[in-house]
């Protein structure tokens, strides 16, 4: 199926040495949090039954932003996508396709717009107004397909230049399952662990030899209904059940021959990957993992990285903010290899993996 | 290489019999919601094509209203389950199906043809399909839900050089972005239960008068910049399918352009006011007059909330 590894490879793989006459490249990331925290034992105190949930010791998320009044999906959005376009060398209006992610349409508070679609009021605020504009729904994977969209126009010459961008308005999850939740085992208990983030980044055609050398997606459909999301009936915004457990090892299962039909597509080992930013669920879920796939792969990567600690699981835009966060600490340098790993209800599988360029520049870091 | 329509299916939910509509009850017990339209269509789609669901490498889903209002997961991923898409990873050789959402309301389908034919001309995809459907996720209790329940299923592959979708154009018009919105809200109960919840989030839309005048413009608006680019005219065309939602979208269309009254499809009862499906709808009751076939070049024109506006043409070889 994938151009020149036709029937080789399970999962849809752009860049596996195809004949694309360009490569794209992350050119920007941007970051809006909300300002106001709220640590797990605050939530946990919020929680009307009071049930015997240990969630700090539990899961490793201390704390996570949450959305106050006059933040939402919208405001998360825009103000990313301010912030990405801050850092760019581009211009709005050098946009030429954007595509919000989220999972969450609100705006104007907890009102859930699902038509017409949020990346055109999004555009038209950040004066992108040429640019063509749709939202995609894929779960926690939403901006890792936005990216996988924008980096197959850009690697065909179609467009120079895109902007994927998601706001999370996902804390009113927590709030309406902490009115409802009573013990551990409750299909409501990962709703406890979610937290709010806008991000945008900025695709564009890149230098010969850079950027993002292989991308790649598959929904292992199978376990589509491990978890749902809907309106709450309890309160305004979202309820989620989900059989986080099953989940997890579904992923551990399936994951590793995928993972490596991606390496393998890129010309790596799981060794070679410098940073490997997987979907931050929970602290013990990433490492446990991390340890269980590198049996499988016989090798480990050299740094994963965690921020789920700090900001909770903020679903489609958990790899940015992560991303976001080591540029802006200066962990990353030129020539270091890294890997986005997506695990999505659906269950949708995605990866990305891609060179570390000048994009630290951007963050204030030469090396 | 272009990206040709291999087959197309629709689907409606059954029962619109004499009984259902002296008790209504009964249109409840045979009502069929987004999830199950799409999984009809689909497979109707699949057994036309003569393909097997395992052949499916991409499922894009442009429904808009779907069952329980569901954000997550992808609904494309609950109906690549219920197809039989490669549902699970068997070890060794062969393909997955990789599946999402696309949200743009009636444009959105064009928005995923482009998705497509850009895979499909890759050379990363040789069977692409795209789902669309839409159903009041909850009867009785919505406002303003006026569309029709319908499903519709297309399948997608490679096709001759000079054959298939040969331009897209998008418009945005942001200045009638308040004539049409729907929204999901939390409405509290005006009294409230001794027992249970203060309220419940319901799904409202709202139409601002004006709004098909709004739609007719802007398409039309939309229409001439593409054409120019294009180096087309009207008279280049033979055959238009238009959005069903506003209602009366395609004739008033008609008249603004002043296309001659078989240029434009229509589609059966079941489907006019359909927001998702409607060129699906479109394009099967044109295959089924045979004047799809007929027609080398075939223009799309859907507008939607926002206003956006989205084009397409379709060109085929040999055809007279």
């Amino acid at each position: 199926m994938a151009g020149s590894n036709s029937n080789e490879s399970w999962m849809m793989i752009e860049g596996a040495g195809d004949d694309a006459p360009y490569r794209s490249r992350f050119e920007s990331i941007g970051c809006k949090l909300p300002q106001h925290i709220l640590t797990s034992r605050e939530l946990m105190a919020s929680t009307r039954h009071h049930p015997d949930i240990q969630l700090e010791r539990l899961t490793g998320i201390h704390k996570r932003h949450v959305c106050a009044d006059g933040e939402d999906s919208f405001t998360l959005a825009v103000g990313a996508a301010r912030d990405c376009l801050e850092k760019s060398s581009h211009q709005p209006a050098d946009i030429e396709m954007l595509i919000n992610c989220s999972i969450t349409k609100f705006k104007g508070g907890l009102s859930n717009r699902f038509d017409p679609a949020l990346a055109h009021a999004i555009k038209n605020v950040i004066g992108a107004t040429s640019a063509v504009s749709f939202d995609i729904a894929n779960a926690c994977a939403g901006m890792m397909t936005g990216v996988f969209i924008l980096n197959e126009f850009i690697r065909r010459g179609e467009i120079t230049c895109g902007m994927a961008v998601s706001g999370e308005s996902i804390s009113n999850l927590s709030t309406n399952a902490a009115k409802q939740i009573r013990f551990i085992f409750s299909k409501q208990l990962a709703s406890l662990t979610v937290g709010d983030a806008g991000v945008a980044v900025i695709v564009e055609r890149a230098p010969e030899g850079k950027g993002i050398s292989v991308a790649g997606f598959t929904t292992l459909s199978e376990h589509s209904r491990l978890c749902l999301g809907f309106p709450s009936a309890v309160g305004p915004g979202a309820a989620m059940y989900t059989k986080a457990r099953t989940i997890h090892n579904v992923a551990i299962e399936d994951a590793p021959p995928l993972l490596k039909e991606a390496l393998d597509a890129s010309g790596l080992s799981f060794g070679d990957i410098d940073y490997v930013i997987p979907h931050q669920t929970s602290v013990r879920a990433i490492e446990k993992g991390t340890r269980e796939i590198s049996e499988r792969l016989g090798v480990s990567p050299k740094n994963v990285v965690v921020t789920v600690d700090e900001f909770g699981n903020t679903a489609s835009t958990t790899h940015f903010v992560a991303l976001y966060k080591y540029l802006t600490e200066g962990h990353f340098k030129k020539g270091d290899n890294i890997m986005l790993i997506s695990f999505a209800s659906g269950l949708e599988v995605g990866v990305a993996i891609f060179t570390m360029d000048e994009l630290v520049e951007r963050y204030g870091y030469t090396n | 290489m272009g990206t040709r329509i291999e087959a197309v299916a629709t689907s409606v939910p059954c029962g619109s019999g004499v009984l259902e509509l002296l008790i209504p009850p009964l249109r409840r017990t045979r009502r069929k919601g987004a999830l199950a339209l799409a999984d009809e269509a689909a497979k109707t789609c699949l057994e036309r094509a003569g393909c097997d669901a395992a052949e499916v490498e991409l499922l894009i889903n442009v429904g808009v209203f779907r069952d329980k209002n569901l954000g997550e997961p992808a609904l494309a991923s609950l109906i690549q389950e219920d197809i039989g898409a490669n549902p699970g990873h068997p070890p060794g050789s062969g393909h997955g199906t990789f599946s999402f959402d696309l949200a743009n309301g009636g444009c959105g389908i064009i928005n995923a043809w482009q998705l497509i034919d850009r895979f499909v001309r890759s050379g990363i995809l040789q069977l692409g399909m795209i789902v669309a459907s839409d159903a009041d996720p909850a009867p009785g209790k919505t406002r303003g839900f006026s569309y029709p329940a319908a499903g519709g299923a297309m399948l997608l592959k490679p096709g001759k050089e000079g054959e298939g979708f040969r331009a897209f154009h998008f418009e945005n018009f942001p200045e009638f972005e308040y004539m049409k919105e729907a929204r999901v809200d939390w409405q509290p109960r005006r009294t409230p239960l001794p027992v249970g919840w203060g309220g419940q989030n319901l799904l409202s839309i709202k139409e601002a008068p004006g709004y098909l005048a709004a739609c007719v413009e802007c398409a039309e608006i939309a229409l001439k910049n593409f054409l120019y680019r294009e180096q087309l005219s009207l008279q280049d065309i033979d055959l238009v399918i238009a959005s069903q939602d506003p209602p009366e979208f395609p004739d008033v269309l008609e008249q603004h352009l002043g296309l001659p009254g078989d240029h434009i499809a229509r589609v059966g009862e079941s489907f006019e006011g359909a927001l998702t499906a409607a060129l699906i709808a479109g394009i099967e009751a044109a295959l089924r007059s045979g004047r799809f076939r007929k027609a080398r070049r075939i223009l799309f024109v859907t507008v939607s909330a926002g206003i956006a506006v989205g084009l397409c043409i379709y060109e085929q070889a040999g055809t007279q």
